[in-house]
């Protein structure tokens, strides 16, 4: 795997999506004062044609390794780009919201230009404990469930400093529902998968352990949403929380006082 | 005149939330603080004894309770946020204190280094459990029959899985074993923490026929000084032809040898043991300057070739000295896949032959044998295979748990949230 392929990738992957964002300015600044949403279908189509393009250096990635592309941090990164910025355009055409659009693609690019300031090291080798059916589907459910938690994180930081353009909170809540069922899945398949691998489903692992952090605070954040509809405010809080505990949990795990007891740490790279 | 609800009046707020937990949390470490550990785990027949008297006793105080606003709150948002918080804060600990018992000052006391089975941990666990199962039961009898589907799910499935974890604890047998060549085995260590270091008589007796080890083509790697490889200055997996870029560095592989041993100044393909895969390289820069500094009579050189070798247990590892302390290396190589090959007895006078590699266990009578260590040292050559044998009785009600768990939680992707007061 040619690593200047990837760069010059991710850097039309970028290039693409900042055309779409300042598409979408421009048709704000045109419109306004209109009454009508500014929901334009231009942006989208790009937004979706970077997303594609994501997509082929994934697929060209895990053909030139010859194992799935989902061993470092670099390489999830680049999954949940994608998922990130496909749940932007799908849900920004479903819910006729660019700001949703607009959001999910400047997370997505914020991500993605950490590996081009750092690039991957494209290795090949697969240590024997991922050699395993269960591999994909538990890294691929997780990565879809932060890209879904991203989109609502970025959702509620921006309503919390924004007053006129919001997000709606069913909006909000249908994106942390679909995260959370995902979380779920991909909580059960690592627990199923750790039978086989360990001989145990739960060791209480340092990434296991903030794992279930992770999901208790979104727990938490579906309880507040249901019991107290009208705590805008706070719920926006539990949300951004759990963001945190959620990332915590991605990339923290190395420079805790736990790291040494955990078999999750990711390669370098 | 106040108008403040008094305490503990139905319905709880979150003064009542927050209070239990908080109770819980003071009774909790000063029990921990006191008696120096946390409770004992049942182990069954005393499992299955105390899982029935706890069930026993949710039912009777909801029966109880029924037609109380008291079982409103304990299974209101109130009881359960606070009961969540609560134990959030109490996982949050396994979070940042390293576990392990035998240490000492204030974190040993509070127990905050084995904190799985000390007395605030559970109680909190028990709390969460207790809501849940309230909640779980309260919100059941309420719904006509269809409703509340994944409701049940979703929640029964949790604290199905709580409680069989907790439980089945006691129940889980696990114990590591040791292969040696030419050796039968029938004797293993308890495996987990805090168990003790005697062996154990095992039902199933092992001898060890094959170690197989297979491994990645080793790359190559610039190493600065410091003797820490840097990720970026390695190649991929040595292959004959291969050209990488180094650092300032080309580098060429003219010939591989997986099993290699040094003749003289060079290495020679051999069957040995201690044998350790070698290339012959061509090195030079990128910029074409010189490689090496101008020796002696001789000028600098724009191009030096030499040998790379891993090395082993029998023979130290070949590098290539470079200007400012650098040095190329062949690194260790990766490994792909390795499995043990084992004869095995039982006491009931079973016996056969199986294989076992990480993520492919081996099941003999109701254990299943992992696949864990081997002497690293050795690599291929290995003499000793390290196997964990574990039995898990109460894993049908865990995966029960998990599955009921799961359709809940997907129920969520197709649902529309309900508000309190909306089923």
């Amino acid at each position: 795997m040619n690593p200047a392929v990837a760069q010059w990738a991710l850097g039309a992957v970028l290039a693409i999506w900042g055309l779409a964002a300042v598409w979408a300015l421009v048709v704000r600044w045109v419109r306004r004062g209109e009454p009508t949403p500014d929901w334009a279908v231009t942006p989208a189509i790009l937004g979706a044609l970077g997303s594609l393009c994501l997509a082929g250096l994934i697929a060209h990635a895990w053909v030139q390794m010859g194992r799935p592309p989902m061993r470092t941090l670099g390489e999830t990164r680049l999954w949940y780009g994608f998922f990130l910025s496909a749940a932007g355009v799908l849900m920004g055409f479903r819910w006729k919201s660019s700001l949703l659009l607009f959001l999910s693609l400047a997370m997505a690019a914020l991500f993605l230009s950490v590996n081009l300031m750092s690039p991957q090291v494209w290795n090949q080798a697969i240590m024997p404990a991922l050699r395993s059916p269960w591999f994909v589907p538990h890294v691929a459910v997780y990565l879809l469930a932060y890209a879904l938690l991203g989109a609502a994180f970025a959702g509620a930081v921006w309503d919390l400093f924004r007053r006129k353009t919001r997000l709606p909170m069913d909006q909000l809540d249908h994106l942390v529902r679909m995260g959370f069922a995902f979380l779920t899945l991909g909580q059960v398949f690592g627990a199923l998968w750790a039978k086989e691998a360990w001989g145990h489903y739960w060791a209480w692992d340092p990434k296991e352990t903030w794992a279930l952090l992770t999901w208790i605070s979104f727990l938490i954040y579906l309880h507040v949403r249901h019991h107290l509809p009208d705590r805008h405010r706070l719920a926006r809080f539990c949300l951004v929380f759990g963001f945190l505990v959620l990332l915590l949990s991605w990339f923290g795990i190395h420079s805790l006082p736990v790291a040494g007891q955990s078999v999750h740490v990711y390669s370098q790279k | 005149m106040s108008s403040r609800r008094p305490l503990w009046s139905t319905p709880w707020g979150f003064a009542e939330g927050v209070f239990i937990p908080l109770g819980l949390l003071v009774t909790g470490l000063t029990l921990q603080i006191v008696s120096g550990h946390g409770p004992a785990l049942p182990v069954f027949p005393f499992s299955a004894v105390a899982f029935a008297v706890l069930v026993a006793v949710w039912l009777g105080a909801w029966g109880l309770l029924r037609t109380r606003p008291l079982l409103d709150s304990l299974a209101g948002l109130p009881a359960s946020l606070g009961a969540m918080v609560g134990f959030f804060a109490m996982v949050l600990v396994l979070g940042f204190v390293p576990q392990g018992a035998g240490g000492m000052g204030w974190t040993a006391t509070l127990g905050l280094d084995r904190w799985l089975t000390s007395w605030p941990f559970l109680l909190s666990a028990l709390w969460l459990a207790t809501v849940l199962a309230l909640s779980l039961f309260h919100r059941m009898a309420r719904a006509a029959a269809g409703q509340a589907v994944l409701y049940g799910l979703s929640h029964g499935g949790f604290l199905v899985v709580v409680l069989a974890m907790f439980f089945g604890a006691g129940d889980l047998e696990r114990y590591r074993v040791t292969l040696a060549r030419g050796e039968t085995v029938w004797q293993g260590l308890p495996a987990g923490d805090g168990k003790s270091a005697v062996g154990v008589e095992l039902p199933i007796a092992f001898s060890l026929e094959a170690f197989t080890l297979e491994e990645y083509a080793p790359r190559m790697a610039l190493v600065p000084s410091d003797g820490k490889a840097v990720a970026k200055w390695q190649s991929p997996g040595i292959t004959n032809g291969l050209t990488a870029r180094l650092g300032p560095y080309v580098v060429t592989v003219l010939e591989v040898l997986t099993k290699a041993a040094p003749v003289g100044d060079r290495w020679l393909a051999m069957e040995d043991a201690g044998t350790s895969p070698a290339c012959r390289v061509r090195l030079s820069r990128v910029d074409g300057g010189p490689v090496h500094p101008p020796t002696g009579s001789n000028g600098p050189l724009k191009e030096s070739t030499g040998w790379l070798a891993t090395g082993s247990f029998k023979f130290q590892p070949e590098v290539m000295p470079l200007p400012g302390g650098f040095f190329l290396a062949l690194a260790t190589p990766e490994p792909k896949r390795f499995a043990t090959d084992f004869s095995w007895w039982t006491k009931a006078g079973g016996r056969g032959r199986s294989t076992t590699e990480l993520n492919l266990p081996a099941a003999i009578e109701g254990w299943k044998i992992y696949q864990v260590d081997f002497d690293q040292k050795m690599g291929r050559r290995s003499e000793t295979s390290v196997l964990e044998i574990v039995r898990d009785p109460w894993l049908p009600v865990v995966h029960l748990g998990m599955f009921l768990l799961l359709f809940g939680a997907l129920g969520l992707l197709f649902t529309a949230p309900g508000r309190r007061g909306n089923p």
